[in-house]
C-alpha cells in the first residue's frame, strides 16, 4: 500500500471557550475520495480547515496532521503558503461570496498560479481559459474578463473549482461545495469532482451534511459527531449497515424514495454544547441503546466505530 | 474601455452639475443680500452725505430691486463676465484666480498627506483590530476628529512657533529674504508645515476611521479566506484583496469631506495668514463685497462638484458593480 496523502492523528482544535475537535484521526490515500458527514458544529469544517491552518487566530491546534509525511502543524508560515493552493487546495461553501467582487474572475484564477511561481502572462491566460473550459464554461477567453457579479451561482462554483485545481493539487478539500446550489447545479459540481478525480488522480476530502452527496461520490465515509469521528468505513457499508447509533439515527432522518419509511424520525435532543463538558460517549443523552458505562467512559474508535454497545442495527 | 466608462460617467455627472451650480449661485446671490450691512456704506467711508451714498448705490446697481440685479448678473455671467469686485475694482474671476494657487497648494498637500497617512493608519489599525494599538489609534483619531481647526492651529503655533521656534507661524514665504529656485521651494514648504498639519488632521482622522471600518469588514469576507487558501501572503491579502474593496469607501469619504476641507481652509488661512482664497473670502464677507462673494461661492461649489465627480468616477472604475 502507498503512503497516505493526508494523515490526521489525534487532532484537537480548541478555542478559549470550547474544544470543537477532539482526537480526530483518519487517513486519505492518493486518489481517494473521502466524505466527512456530520451536522453543524460537529467539527468537520474545523478539521478540514486545520489541514491548511486556516483557523481563526484564537484557535489552538494539537495532535498531528501529516501531508505526504510532512508535519503541517510544525510548518513555517512560508511553507504553509507554499502548500496552500498548490499541493492542497480548498473549495468553500458559498460561491456568491468566495470571489473578490472587484477583481476579474480570470485574474483571480491566474492569481492562484502567480502566487506559486507562474508569471508568464500568455501561459497564464491560456491556462485560465483551458481551466474555465474544463469546468464547462463556454467562451472561456471572454468569460475570464468578467467580474463575479456577472456569473451565476453555479458558474461561480465551477470557476472556484477550476481555481482550486489550477496548480494540480494532490488533495482537494471541498467544504460543503454544493450546499448553496440548486439541485441540478449540485449535480454538475459533483460530476466535475468525479471527473477531476478520475483524470488527474486528485484525492478529495468532501465535507458535507448531505448524505446523498456522499453516497454519489465517495468510496469512504467518515461520520463526525461532537468533534469526534464516530464511524469510519466504506460508504456502501456505512450507509446500508451502519454500526454506530448516531449514523443509524442520521440515516433514519433522511427521506428515501426506495422504501416506504412512513414518518421520518428526527434524532431527539440536541448535540452537546462544546463549552459544557460531558462525560462518557458524547451521543449518550440521545442514544436509544444507552448503557450505564456509556455515561461514564468515552468509547475508543475501534475497528471504525466509536461505541461500547454496538447494537445490531 | 476604461476611458469610455469614465467619459460616459463624467458627462452624466457634468449634466447634473449644471442645475446644482445654478442653485448655489442663486441662493448665494439672495442670501448675501439678506445679511445685515450695506456695501455702499462701507465703500463710501465714514459719515457720507446721503447724496454720495445714493451715487455709490447707483454706480454699482445696488439701488435696483434684487431680482433685477440677479437677472443682470445672469445675463452678464452667460458672456463670461462675473462682475467686478466692489473693493478692488478688479474682475471677480481674476481676483479669485490670483489667490487660487496658494489655496490649491495648501489644500492639495493637506489632502494628499491626509489620504496617505489616513489610509496607512486605518489599514494598520484594522490589521490589529481589537488590540491595544488599535484602541490607542482609534482614541487618538477620535481626539483629532473632535478638535476644531482654529484651536488646533493656535495650539500648534503656540508650541512649534512661539515656544520651540521650529516653524514660522504666518505667511507663505519669509518676508525679508527673497529666495529663488530650490531655496524658495524649501522656504514655502517650511511655511506649509503647520497650516497643512492643521488642515490635514481632521480629514486624516475621518479617512483613518472609515478606512479602518471598511477594512475590518473586507477582511471578514469569504474572499479573503479564499485568497488565503490560495497561498496569498498577509500583505497581498491586505492590499490587493481587502483594500481594493475598502478604498471605495475611502475615496467616497475623501470626496464627501472635500467641502469640509475647503471650509476648513478658510479658517486655517486666516489663522496662519496664508494668502489664499480663504483669506480673500473672509475679507469679502467683512466688506460686503457682493459680486466677489457670489463668484467665490460659485467657484468653490464648482471645485467641490468637480472633486466629487472625480471621486465618483474613481469609485466606479474601482468597483465594477457601481458601473453602468
Amino acid at each position: 500500500m502507498s503512503e497516505p496523502v493526508l494523515s490526521i492523528r489525534d487532532l484537537h482544535v480548541s478555542f478559549p471557550t470550547a474544544t470543537v475537535v477532539q482526537g480526530v484521526s483518519f487517513d486519505v490515500m492518493p486518489g481517494e475520495i473521502v466524505g466527512v458527514v456530520g451536522e453543524s458544529g460537529s467539527g468537520k469544517s474545523m478539521t478540514a480547515r486545520s489541514v491548511l491552518r486556516l483557523l481563526p487566530k484564537s484557535a489552538r491546534l494539537g495532535g498531528s496532521i501529516r501531508f505526504r509525511g510532512q508535519e503541517v502543524l510544525d510548518m513555517s508560515p512560508a511553507d504553509i503558503r507554499a502548500m496552500r493552493g498548490a499541493l492542497v487546495s480548498m473549495v468553500f461553501q458559498d460561491p456568491m461570496t468566495s470571489f473578490n467582487p472587484v477583481l476579474r474572475i480570470g485574474d483571480q484564477i491566474a492569481e492562484a498560479m502567480t502566487l506559486h511561481g507562474q508569471k508568464d502572462r500568455k501561459t497564464l491566460s491560456d491556462r485560465v481559459a483551458s481551466l474555465l473550459a474544463s469546468v464547462g464554461i463556454g467562451n472561456p477567453k471572454a468569460r475570464a474578463r468578467a467580474y463575479p457579479h456577472e456569473f451565476s451561482g453555479g458558474m461561480r462554483q465551477r470557476a472556484l473549482t477550476a481555481m482550486a485545481v489550477a496548480n494540480g493539487p494532490a488533495l482537494l478539500i471541498a467544504d460543503e461545495p454544493t450546499t448553496a446550489l440548486d439541485v441540478t447545479v449540485q449535480d454538475q459540481i459533483l460530476q466535475l469532482m468525479r471527473d477531476l478525480n478520475a483524470t488527474s488522480g486528485t484525492a478529495i476530502l468532501l465535507i458535507t451534511h448531505n448524505i446523498a452527496v456522499v453516497a454519489s461520490l465517495c468510496r469512504r465515509l467518515i461520520v463526525m459527531y461532537a468533534g469526534r469521528v464516530v464511524e469510519d468505513g466504506p460508504t456502501d457499508e456505512v450507509l446500508t449497515a451502519p454500526r454506530h447509533p448516531y449514523t443509524w439515527s442520521l440515516l433514519q432522518s433522511v427521506p428515501r424514495l426506495d422504501r416506504a419509511t412512513g414518518r421520518l424520525v428526527a434524532i431527539k435532543g440536541q448535540p452537546p454544547d462544546p463549552a459544557e463538558p460531558l462525560a462518557g460517549c458524547k451521543f449518550h443523552p440521545r442514544c436509544p441503546w444507552v448503557e450505564e458505562r456509556c455515561t461514564r467512559d468515552e468509547p475508543p474508535l475501534e475497528d471504525g466505530v466509536r461505541c461500547w454497545v454496538r447494537p445490531a442495527l | 474601455m476604461v476611458i469610455a466608462v469614465a467619459s460616459r460617467l463624467l458627462l452624466r455627472r457634468a449634466l447634473l452639475a449644471v442645475p446644482l451650480v445654478f442653485a448655489v449661485v442663486a441662493l448665494t446671490f439672495f442670501f448675501i443680500r439678506l445679511a445685515p450691512g450695506d456695501p455702499a456704506q462701507i465703500l463710501a467711508g465714514d459719515a457720507p452725505t446721503p447724496e454720495f451714498l445714493a451715487q455709490v448705490r447707483a454706480e454699482y446697481g445696488l439701488d435696483q430691486p434684487v431680482w433685477t440685479q440677479f437677472l443682470a448678473f445672469l445675463a452678464k455671467a452667460l458672456t463670461g463676465d462675473f462682475g467686478t469686485s466692489l473693493y478692488s475694482k478688479q474682475p471677480v474671476f481674476a481676483v479669485i484666480l490670483e489667490r487660487f494657487p496658494a489655496t490649491v497648494l495648501m489644500t492639495g498637500t493637506a489632502m494628499i498627506v491626509a489620504s496617505i497617512v489616513g489610509i496607512l493608519v486605518g489599514v494598520a489599525s484594522a490589521k490589529r483590530a481589537g488590540s491595544h494599538a488599535d484602541t490607542l489609534i482609534s482614541s487618538a483619531s477620535l481626539l483629532g476628529y473632535s478638535m476644531p481647526g482654529f484651536w488646533v492651529g493656535q495650539l500648534l503655533v503656540l508650541l512649534f512657533s512661539v515656544s520651540l521656534d521650529w516653524f514660522p507661524a504666518t505667511g507663505m514665504e519669509a518676508a525679508r529674504a527673497s529666495y529663488t529656485g530650490w531655496r524658495h521651494i524649501q522656504d514655502v514648504a517650511w511655511h506649509m508645515v503647520l497650516p497643512v498639519t492643521t488642515l490635514a488632521l481632521f480629514l486624516l482622522t475621518m479617512i483613518a476611521r472609515f478606512t479602518r471600518a471598511a477594512m475590518i469588514d473586507a477582511l471578514d469576507q469569504d474572499y479573503v479566506l479564499v485568497a488565503e487558501a490560495k497561498g496569498a501572503s498577509r500583505n497581498r491579502i491586505l492590499w490587493h484583496h481587502a483594500f481594493r474593496n475598502a478604498c471605495v469607501t475611502t475615496i467616497t469619504v475623501i470626496g464627501l469631506e472635500f467641502g469640509a476641507v475647503l471650509a476648513g481652509a478658510v479658517v486655517v488661512e486666516i489663522v496662519f495668514g496664508w494668502p489664499g482664497l480663504g483669506r480673500l473670502f473672509y475679507d469679502a464677507i467683512y466688506r460686503r463685497d457682493f459680486p466677489l462673494l457670489t463668484g467665490a461661492f460659485m467657484f468653490s461649489s464648482l471645485i467641490v462638484i468637480g472633486v466629487n465627480m472625480v471621486s465618483d468616477v474613481a469609485c466606479a472604475l474601482l468597483d465594477p458593480r457601481i458601473r453602468r
